[in-house]
């Protein structure tokens, strides 16, 4: 398990960034099976290539896990999202390398309100949005 | 009419279960850690949403009068857990298109934006989980 929160969570704290593991078309295949996902802009290269896009197009679900994984190793917490609304300004293609990261809004009770993204390393917004978080005030 | 005309479609609904092994191999995808409550990862809700609402994505393009290949994305997501998803469980999905519109970038040329609203509902009645996903769909010229 990661490493939990360990002070008391405040607005402005800034979340430990963490980086997205390696995007290929192995991994996206594998979200196709489990989605049942027909979606030609996975898996098929003339047609990315007529849209003008970079490469086949990584799932959102798992752009979103990506942030998902960040708030966990802040957490602790596999449970802890409560509420994830997110924009996708830009897709995310197989050989892209991304951080997810974020910063506390403001804190109510067990629930931290984060402003959250998702960005390559050369600072790309990909994804960007809030997400509400269940924290442990009480975390040592 | 344009794809206006979906708004308030009411979509069939169904239900999903969360299958362990295709839970399994989600965590793998996206190098996600297990609950050790045994809940279901949050991205879960969102297939579930997804997979639950009635349509395929071939018949969901169908009915937007969209091919397959017109290359539609997500734009938007927002997810609301009231309770994670178990894994094994199942749950109904009921809901309809909230906003279906027209509109044209700069770049990206004409596309419509249609937004479903969807609920997972528990073998109790309970809404557990909410998704409004909104779907960008190029529109090529005829």
């Amino acid at each position: 398990m990661s490493r939990p929160v360990r002070h008391r969570v405040k607005a402005g704290d800034v979340l430990p960034e963490k980086a997205g593991p390696d995007i290929n078309k192995a991994r996206i295949k594998m979200v196709m099976d489990v989605m049942g996902d027909v979606n030609p802009v996975h898996i098929d290269e003339e047609l990315v290539k007529r849209m003008g896009l970079r490469g086949l197009v990584n799932q959102g679900p798992c752009n979103l896990a990506y942030i998902t994984n960040m708030l966990v190793a802040w957490t602790g917490n596999p449970d802890c999202v409560k509420r994830l609304q997110v924009r996708f300004h830009n897709l995310v293609v197989p050989g892209d390398r991304t951080v997810a990261g974020g910063t506390v809004k403001a804190v109510n009770g067990d629930t931290a309100e984060c402003d959250v993204w998702l960005r390559l390393a050369d600072g790309t917004t990909m994804l960007a949005g809030s997400a509400d978080v269940a924290i442990n005030h009480n975390g040592s | 009419m344009g794809i206006e005309r979906f708004q308030g479609y009411k979509l069939p609904g169904g239900v999903f279960t969360v299958e362990p092994d295709k839970h399994a191999l989600f965590l793998k995808a996206v190098d996600a850690e297990p609950s050790p409550a045994g809940n279901a990862h949050p991205m879960f809700a969102f297939i579930a949403a997804h997979n639950g609402m009635g349509l395929t994505f071939p018949q969901f393009m169908t009915l937007l009068d969209a091919p397959l290949d017109a290359g539609a994305l997500f734009g938007q997501e927002d997810l609301n857990i009231v309770r994670p998803l178990r894994i094994g469980e199942t749950v109904t999905v009921r809901g309809s298109i909230v906003e279906a519109r027209s509109t044209k970038g700069a770049k990206a040329g004409s596309f419509d934006l249609v937004t479903c609203g969807l609920e997972l509902i528990d073998d109790s009645g309970t809404v557990i989980c909410t998704s409004r996903e909104t779907y960008v769909i190029p529109r090529r010229a005829a």
